[in-house]
């Protein structure tokens, strides 16, 4: 058997890794248009902020794959893919054959056509090489505008504060981490920011670029006009659906893909940021982009690459990130009055003093979503209650006063609790928790 | 492989097992000395009531660990030597991912540090501390095997 697998990150690696520890036998084959091996790209941010270096970008040893015989072809392209044939084409003319394939080729960060944005000095955030660039020219500059005030302009906002710039934040919507938060941890978030000396303009755009060849100054929608020598443009991730579409598979936002996340052309699978799966909150396909759920995703597909059909319960959208030194993090329908026209949703709240915020968000009496602030040490237990779909009426309440764990909601998360304990139910199936 | 068992009948909510936790992740391993140290020692383990019954809940140390396959550094990792999930804390960034995922709300926040804590089952000492402090054999160690 002989696999192949395009994109060599989150989705790619847990998939080759899967299938080598599934099958010692098969063939496995890595192509990557990135001439590194396998990083961390949500390291990036703290690469820029001198907080990692090269070591640490790196997930695996040298040697690794060679070890589990991964041959990994680097920095070179696919550019097409044909399911007749069963082969991958290079961009070097070269042909590469499959058995199954997996498309993990992750998002391209969107470009809007602010005109000016191909100057020296104005940068988009995805790759280990735009790290680089990026804190290359931090180094001699003194004022950076981050356009855009979703997960990836807040890191990088950060990551140059903390390299030592004055950064502006120029956000669209009417609030930062706009997908993330609703209004009053928004609110929240913001104030934090101002006091640790970040500009924010909320309802804003930038609307030109100038300067001669470099970026002198960003001219705002306001008519402001600003200084600022850096320039990170972060408006969200477009799915790198090229080669599947142009295969024939069906594709979305993402690519579609099934419960077994095989695409709509025979032996043609995807996975990570690419691919559209189940959302377990929504309770339809969305694409979510984040590191889990493309590991996750990458072992469910090599299973059923391998020949063990798995399902993939679907994920839940998430996110958790620090801001001045303040966790928040989200996970589900957060504001379902936003995103959809909020019929059958509850939202309940809890606020405290200092940076201290709950929400909880129900439909038909299930949770569906929270957000936390501050105090963020048993989120992944309302992750779990989201994910079992269970009703549990005091839930909202506990949760809410902090008052509750793992003991409060183990009937209605796992087993587990009782399988470790002593004369608790005996032959309890092996519990799978994969699937985030 | 060898697992850590609760007798949840047996478990009296005294916290000798919060505090053993706490006594063998400090610095002096002395108690007189611990309660002085800053931050303090933090434990691991933590018990909970729920209705009449406690609850000494810890890390499981999951086969297929959501932390794992969340952590963005490679800090949480699995020791095959030993079969227990453990947290580098000189890789770990404090991003919360791991505190997102896991179920049973195992992780803690170290707020000084900016660190994920979680059970390492003790791999210096012949016992998990928890299970040696516990007065009532509430907490005990088995292998996993005749249990299930
Ligand atoms: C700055 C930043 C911070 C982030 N922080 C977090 C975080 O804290 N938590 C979190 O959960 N997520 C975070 N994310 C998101 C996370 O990085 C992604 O969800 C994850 O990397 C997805 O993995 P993937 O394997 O699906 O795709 P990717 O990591 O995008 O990998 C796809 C790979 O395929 C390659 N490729 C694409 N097309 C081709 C082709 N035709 N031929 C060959 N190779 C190709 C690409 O170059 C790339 O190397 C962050 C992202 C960024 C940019
Ligand atoms: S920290 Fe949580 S998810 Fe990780 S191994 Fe322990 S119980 Fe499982
Ligand atoms: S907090 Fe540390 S251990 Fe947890 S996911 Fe982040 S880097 Fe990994």
């Amino acid at each position: 058997m002989k696999h192949v697998i395009i994109g060599g990150s989150a989705a790619g690696m847990s998939c080759a890794e899967t299938l080598r520890r599934l099958d010692p036998k098969c063939e496995i084959t890595i192509i990557s248009d990135e001439a590194r091996p396998f990083y961390s790209r949500c390291l990036t941010s703290y690469y820029i902020a001198g907080k990692i270096g090269e070591r640490d970008m790196l997930l695996r040893d040298p040697g690794f794959y060679e070890a589990r015989r991964l041959d990994l072809v680097m920095g070179k392209k696919a550019v097409s893919v044909d399911p007749r044939k069963k082969a991958v084409v290079l961009d070097d003319g070269s042909e590469i054959p499959y058995d199954r394939l997996l498309l993990a080729t992750g998002g391209r960060p969107k470009l809007p056509d602010i005109p000016g944005a191909g100057k020296l000095g104005v940068f988009t955030l995805r790759t280990w090489d735009d790290a680089v660039a990026i804190s290359e020219r931090a180094k001699a500059a003194r004022k950076a505008v981050v356009v855009g005030g979703g997960l990836i302009g807040m890191k990088v906002a950060g990551a140059l504060r903390d390299a030592g710039l004055e950064v502006r934040v120029v956000a669209a919507s009417g609030r930062v981490l706009s997908q993330m938060l609703d209004d009053v941890a928004a609110a929240i978030a913001r104030r934090l920011l101002e006091a640790h000396g970040f500009a924010v303009d909320t309802r804003c755009d930038v609307v030109e670029i100038e300067g001669d060849d470099e970026v002198r100054h960003v001219r705002l929608q306001d008519g402001r006009r600003v200084d600022a020598d850096l320039v990170v443009i972060g408006k969200g991730v477009d799915p790198e659906v090229g080669l599947a579409k142009a295969c024939g598979a069906r594709v979305g936002r993402g690519i579609i893909v099934d419960e077994h996340l095989k695409t709509s052309v025979p032996d043609i699978y995807a996975a990570g940021d690419v691919a559209e799966a189940y959302d377990m909150a929504w309770g339809e396909p969305r694409v979510n982009a984040m590191w889990t759920a493309a590991t996750s995703q990458g072992q469910v597909a090599a299973h059923n690459m391998a020949g063990i059909p798995t399902r993939y319960p679907g994920s839940v959208g998430m996110n958790s990130i620090d801001i001045c030194g303040v966790p928040f993090i989200s996970m589900g329908v957060v504001s379902p009055r936003r995103d959809r026209d909020g019929n059958g949703y509850v939202e309940l709240a809890q606020r405290r003093a200092g940076n201290w915020y709950r929400k909880v968000v129900l439909k038909d009496r299930v949770i569906c979503g929270a957000i936390f602030a501050g105090v963020v040490d048993k989120a992944g237990v309302v992750l779990a209650l989201i994910r079992a779909r269970a009703r549990r009426d005091d839930a909202p309440e506990r949760i809410l006063a902090d008052d509750f764990t793992y003991a409060t909601f183990m009937d209605v998360i796992d087993e587990k609790g009782r399988y470790f304990q002593e004369g608790g139910k005996r032959n309890v199936q092996r519990i799978m928790q994969g699937g985030y | 492989m060898k697992e850590v068992f609760v007798r949840l009948a047996r478990c009296v909510g005294c916290r000798q097992c919060e505090i053993s936790c706490a006594l063998v992740h400090s610095e002096s391993r002395d108690i007189h000395q611990a309660v002085w140290e800053r931050p303090l020692p933090r434990q691991r383990v933590r018990v909970t009531r729920e209705g009449s019954e406690y609850y000494p809940l810890r890390c499981f140390h999951c086969e297929d660990a959501p932390c794992i396959g969340a952590c963005i550094t490679g800090a949480m990792h699995l020791d095959e030597d030993v079969g227990t999930v453990a947290c580098d804390t000189t890789r770990c960034v404090g991003c919360w991912m791991c505190v997102m995922v896991c179920p049973y709300g195992s992780i803690r926040i170290h707020e000084g540090q900016k660190v994920a804590l979680k059970c390492d089952r003790c791999p210096d000492e012949d016992e998990p501390a928890c299970v040696r402090g516990c007065p009532t054999r509430a907490l005990l160690v088995k292998e996993r095997a005749l249990v299930v």
